[in-house]
């Protein structure tokens, strides 16, 4: 469980190095088809220089993110000491931002990684099991349904109270259903297929057959979605965060310094544009990704 | 955004701009929804602002001011005992639908809010009744041009009570019909009468042309939620609306400067401050508390952090309250003789204090920046703070605690003031028998010597004597320190040049009854 | 068919009841006494009695469900705190400014998104096919809020082409007088679903047009465009339905931000107001308006795929 959610996409690109000759390797096959994608290879490169960047930010910049100093502020871009200028309270953008895409960044593939776990659990169990499990989870899956996504989020903060981690909890429970229903299909086609059966007579356990012989089969959508679903959790959470709900100023975060941001938007662009930039980026950089992996993973779908 | 051009140019092809101008409006645009227009329920400005045109009391506040001047009353007389009002009632006057007001609509008004076997006490949640009529005993009709309102102790600012938003008249009749919709449907004797609430859209008021006070010179008011600062300013410098309300303090340089605009400026009745626990250490000892006072930079919030927004503060008392004098204990800010004070004391610079703060709340201005600014400037003295950060709710909770309970060392708040009085800001912030869960005074302070003034001040009806007994006990609560006052914040609007003759009025409430368009 | 809607209403009732315990439960999770969050400083005990009474706080919870669920079905709503009025008839109005607007932009998002994957697939690899993509790329990322402020100080303020906040000229009502104040929150939150449909247009239309069918028509000899809006449109066009199903949610979710950026009366700004005032009858009842009404929009496309699709079987 406690995997670090990008691992999961960072993996392909490792373990390409290593096993370059073996051409009969699906892993590889996918990789090779990705690698050819330039476009997503561009997605996948940003994402990466981003999440360095904002790993390394003590080392590039030597500002504190929160500590004000009034007489500095709203400095625009290219100002001395201040290459991209300073916010409405003297804060350095440049640190802010750095710092800002650990916290978004980090939200958007937590969020993903938590709605992930339950999804694929309550998916297997229920699938797997069936009967009054099956039932009971899949009703509280079509309760969650119900809920216009940003809605359902909206909901959870209201009964959590506002503040960023109650804002995260409630973007990853809205993107549950979807991993849930992925994997419950997955399982309800194979369990009884005949390998499985055999498996079964062999003797191997439920936890084997579960992970070893009919999750990876879910995988595919799974890893799609996921890279997908991170820039619509980073996207939702600075919504939240504009809203008043979600993460509260001071903190750098992308969504709350775009919303400090968006009172100065005449007087000073740069402190909210930078950060809907940096949304933008990071997202755009994923969906770029995520198309890519769609296109490599199932190749029919390519057009 | 190719499309939305041509969309664009399609719409404004066809709408044809006319407008009938020979009637003047103003539209104002509020911060937020209005929640009622009972002057019995107000609560919030957004409301009172557009309620408040189309009422009276029987005491006014005057233009610009917190003295009081005949309103509904021509006059009144107190009792020696200071336990019976008795108000002579304008003759004339009519209620916006018709009926006459009199001593019995007096007597509604205040039984409704105050007596639960009123048939109509069901009509609202009457927030600032206790406050206002708590110390009512009886209402008494004598005829219909005379009421009598009898107190149950003598309490010197009763007169300033009854010029509060909720000592407003409204038509009985109209309760009678509206019961609790009367939010929606009110009927006052102002300057302005109701004609409509689109909710979310827009509140329209037109002028009364029977009001005694002489019709307004404005045909029309409309007041419009728009929540975002951004959109609001947007629409007034577009030349959509007219009267804008909570500028961001870096666009108001823009405005002053701009041709078609102006913009009004004056100091509310409002303190921010920081309150230190008097009962607990390091606080029960008064050096420490000056050293604290010492220590924050407030001239350096008020510049940097508020901008023009508020003015600093010197005193718990704002400069628009009756009896406020600056002669007190100076604050300027002085480092060196903080740690002075604090050797002094013998302060343990390893503790560690948690300075509590709301994530917003009414009147609380910024107060994550400006909590922030205090920390690192008491950090600079060596007072170690943790910024504790807690939701309005939760926050009020925890603050208003009796003092066995309370565990709060220091935190930040703001008190707005109701009724002009200085009771209202020194006796329920900083009277012993205001402790918590009595009132406001949530540092525990206690002063015997100040306890008696304040006490003998809200008793006596001598206005010189009181003025003298509100300055002494100013400069003992400020040499004592309890507060750390930082600001007074600024009411600030902005509006067209062609609108006239506008003034703000310290209870934040507009008055467009003078106002003229050119 | 009869039947197929019939047992998909009946699966709907334990949804429905699931919906309204969330609902239900968000007053009695949040921290501090509710009573006195809503009321604030100045409140005496007496209103504060008087409320908890109200809503009912002294009893056990099971009982206050029941008794709010009771309520609920006969229609009263309860009061709101904050804006001193029916819960009811107030989400009624506000929902209507929310569907006009969601409407609206769904009419926007469907046209233009249609229209640009059929030029995107028609011409593909080519210039336009391109720009499009990448306009709908850049569209389908970008932040609905911030989009929202941008398109205000261009089109309000630089330009002064449009109202930027509201919904009719002052004093006036009526769809006419709506069409301007329409545009600006329309088309702020009509563009990550227009991305999206155009997107899903052009890979469906792709997919259509390679098909032997369409090389039959080509082969013998129909006009490209007949070829195009006759044939392999309609066929395209089912995948596209079901995005735009999907929509739904995404509108319905945008609205909440685009309303508060453009002060559009709606039930967003009520629900994210009361959550902000701690006004918990205003949230329930709003929740609980938006879940329901969501759950018989998505019922209703669910019938009408099953009408459009002959491949979707009714058991």
């Amino acid at each position: 469980m406690q995997t670090e959610p990008n691992v999961k996409i960072d993996q392909p690109e490792a373990a390409a190095e290593d096993f370059e000759v073996i051409q009969a390797d699906p892993k590889q096959e996918i990789w090779r088809r990705l690698k050819k994608d330039k476009i997503a290879v561009a997605g996948g490169c940003i994402l990466v220089v981003v999440i360095l960047l904002s790993l390394a930010a003590p080392y590039l910049t030597s500002y504190n993110p929160n500590v004000v100093n009034m007489a500095d502020r709203l400095l625009p871009l290219g100002s001395p000491g201040h290459i991209l200028g300073t916010d409405h309270l003297g804060r350095d953008m440049l640190t802010r931002l750095l710092y800002g895409g650990r916290i978004s960044v980090a939200i958007g593939f937590t969020a993903v990684a938590i709605a992930m776990f339950f999804g694929i659990l309550i998916g297997l169990l229920a699938g797997y099991y069936k009967g009054f499990f099956d039932i009971l989870a899949m009703r509280f899956i079509d309760i969650l349904m119900a809920f216009p996504y940003v809605l359902l989020a909206i909901a959870i903060i209201a009964a959590l109270g506002p503040g960023l981690l109650n804002a995260m909890i409630a973007i990853s429970i809205v993107g549950i259903p979807y991993y849930a229903r992925i994997v419950r299909g997955t399982v309800l086609s194979l369990r009884e297929q005949e390998y499985i059966e055999a498996q079964k007579a062999l003797g191997a356990s439920d936890l084997r057959i579960l992970f070893k012989h009919i999750l990876p089969n879910a995988l595919s959508p799974i890893i799609v979605a996921a890279t997908l679903d991170v820039g619509w959790m980073i996207i939702a959470a600075s919504g939240m965060s504009f809203l008043g709900l979600g993460a509260q100023p001071p903190m750098a975060e992308w969504g709350v310094m775009l919303s400090d941001g968006k009172d100065f938007l005449r007087v000073a662009p740069h402190i909210s544009l930078l950060p809907g930039m940096a949304i933008f980026m990071v997202v755009l950089s994923l969906n770029l990704l995520g198309d890519g992996l769609r296109d490599a993973l199932d190749p029919r779908l390519k057009q | 955004m190719l499309v939305l051009g041509l969309m664009v140019l399609a719409v404004a092809g066809c709408g044809g701009e006319e407008q009938a101008l020979e009637d003047t409006q103003i539209i104002i645009g509020l911060q937020a929804e209005p929640t009622t227009l009972d002057p019995a329920q107000l609560t919030d400005y957004n409301s009172s602002r557009a309620a408040m045109e189309m009422y009276d009391s029987l005491i006014r506040f005057k233009d610009g001011s917190t003295e009081l001047e005949p309103g509904l009353a021509t006059e009144w007389e107190i009792s020696d005992d200071g336990l019976e009002y008795t108000f002579k009632l304008r003759q004339g006057v009519k209620f916006h639908d018709g009926t006459p007001f009199d001593a019995d609509a007096v007597k509604f008004n205040i039984d409704r809010q105050i007596d639960p076997e009123h048939p109509y006490h069901d009509t609202g949640e009457f927030g600032y009744a206790d406050f206002t009529f708590g110390m009512v005993e009886e209402v008494v009709v004598v005829d219909a041009e005379t009421v009598k309102i009898i107190l149950n102790e003598p309490f010197a600012p009763f007169l300033g009570n009854m010029a509060m938003n909720s000592a407003s008249m409204v038509s009985p009749e109209a309760i009678k019909e509206y019961g609790k919709d009367i939010s929606q449907n009110p009927v006052g004797t102002g300057p302005f009468k109701f004609v409509s609430w689109n909710p979310g859209v827009e509140v329209i008021l037109e002028k009364n042309e029977d009001c005694w006070r002489g019709a307004p010179n404005v045909d029309r008011l409309i007041f419009r939620p728009i929540v975002e600062d951004q959109t609001r300013l947007t629409e007034l410098e577009a030349g959509n609306i007219d009267f804008i309300v909570g500028i961001p303090p870096d666009d108001l340089e823009r405005l002053k400067d701009d041709a078609d605009l102006q913009v009004v400026e004056q100091p509310g009745m409002h303190t921010w401050y920081v309150a230190l626990n008097c009962q607990r250490p390091p606080f029960n000892d008064v050096r420490v508390r000056q050293a604290v006072n010492y220590a924050i930079n407030k001239e350096a919030i008020v510049d940097n952090i508020l901008k023009g927004t508020g003015v600093l503060a010197k005193n718990i008392l704002p400069p628009v309250i009756w009896s406020y004098t600056d002669d007190v204990q100076d604050y300027s800010y002085n480092p060196e003789k903080a740690r002075e004070l604090l050797k002094e004391a013998g302060y343990d610079e390893s503790m560690t204090i948690d300075f509590y703060v709301p994530k917003s709340g009414s009147g609380m201005q910024q107060p994550v920046t400006m909590a922030t600014a205090i920390q690192s400037d008491l950090e600079a003295v060596g007072i170690k703070t943790n910024i504790q950060q807690l939701e309005w709710g939760t926050y009020l909770d925890k603050m208003f605690q009796p003092v066995d309970k309370s565990d709060v060392l220091m935190h930040e708040l703001s008190w707005l003031g109701d009724n002009g009085d200085p009771d209202n800001f020194l006796y329920i912030l900083l009277s012993g028998e205001q402790w918590p869960t009595n009132g406001f005074n949530e540092g525990f302070y206690k002063n015997p010597e100040v306890d008696k003034l304040l006490k003998e001040a809200r008793i006596i009806s001598d206005q010189d004597k009181r003025v003298e007994l509100y300055q002494q006990a100013q400069k003992l609560i400020m040499a004592d320190s309890p507060l750390v006052v930082v600001d007074h914040e600024t009411q600030i609007v902005a509006m067209k040049k062609k609108i006239k003759g506008f003034e703000l009025h310290p209870t934040g409430v507009f008055r467009f009854d003078k106002v003229s368009i050119e | 068919m009869l039947n197929y809607i019939l047992k998909r209403l009946l699966a709907l009732i334990p949804v429905l009841i699931g919906v309204s315990i969330l609902v239900f439960l968000i007053l009695h999770l949040s921290p501090g006494d509710p009573a006195q969050i809503m009321l604030g400083t100045k409140a005496t005990q007496q209103s504060l009695d008087a409320l908890r009474e109200q809503l009912g706080l002294d009893l056990p919870l099971h009982q206050q469900y029941f008794q709010w669920i009771t309520n609920v079905l006969k229609g009263d709503w309860g009061r709101s705190i904050q804006l001193k009025r029916e819960v009811l008839p107030l989400v009624l109005t506000r929902f209507k400014a929310t569907a006009t607007l969601a409407v609206f932009a769904g009419i926007i998002a469907i046209t233009f998104g249609v229209l640009a994957g059929i030029v995107s697939a028609t011409k593909q690899y080519s210039l336009w096919d391109r720009l499009l993509m990448f306009l709908a790329l850049v569209g389908f990322c970008l932040p609905v809020f911030w989009l929202g402020l941008i398109l205000q100080v261009i089109f309000g303020l630089k330009l002064n082409w449009l109202p930027v906040s509201g919904m009719y000229p002052p004093g006036q009502t009526g769809l006419g007088n709506m069409l301007k104040f329409l545009i600006l929150p329309g088309f702020s939150l009509a563009t990550a679903s227009m991305a999206e449909i155009a997107r899903m247009t052009r890979s469906s239309m792709l997919e259509v047009i390679r098909q032997d069918y369409i090389r039959t028509a080509r082969a013998k000899g129909l006009p490209e465009r007949v070829v195009i809006y006759s044939h392999a449109l309609r066929n395209a066009l089912i995948p596209v339905i079901t995005v735009v199903g999907m929509q739904i949610g995404f509108l319905l979710s945008g609205a909440v931000l685009v309303e508060i950026v453009f002060g559009w009366p709606g039930i967003g700004t009520l629900m994210v107001n009361g959550i902000l005032a701690r006004d918990f009858p205003l949230v329930q009842g709003t929740i609980l308006f938006v879940a329901t009404t969501y759950v018989f929009v998505n019922l209703i496309v669910d019938i009408v795929y099953a009408f459009l699709d002959p491949r979707i079987s009714y058991n």
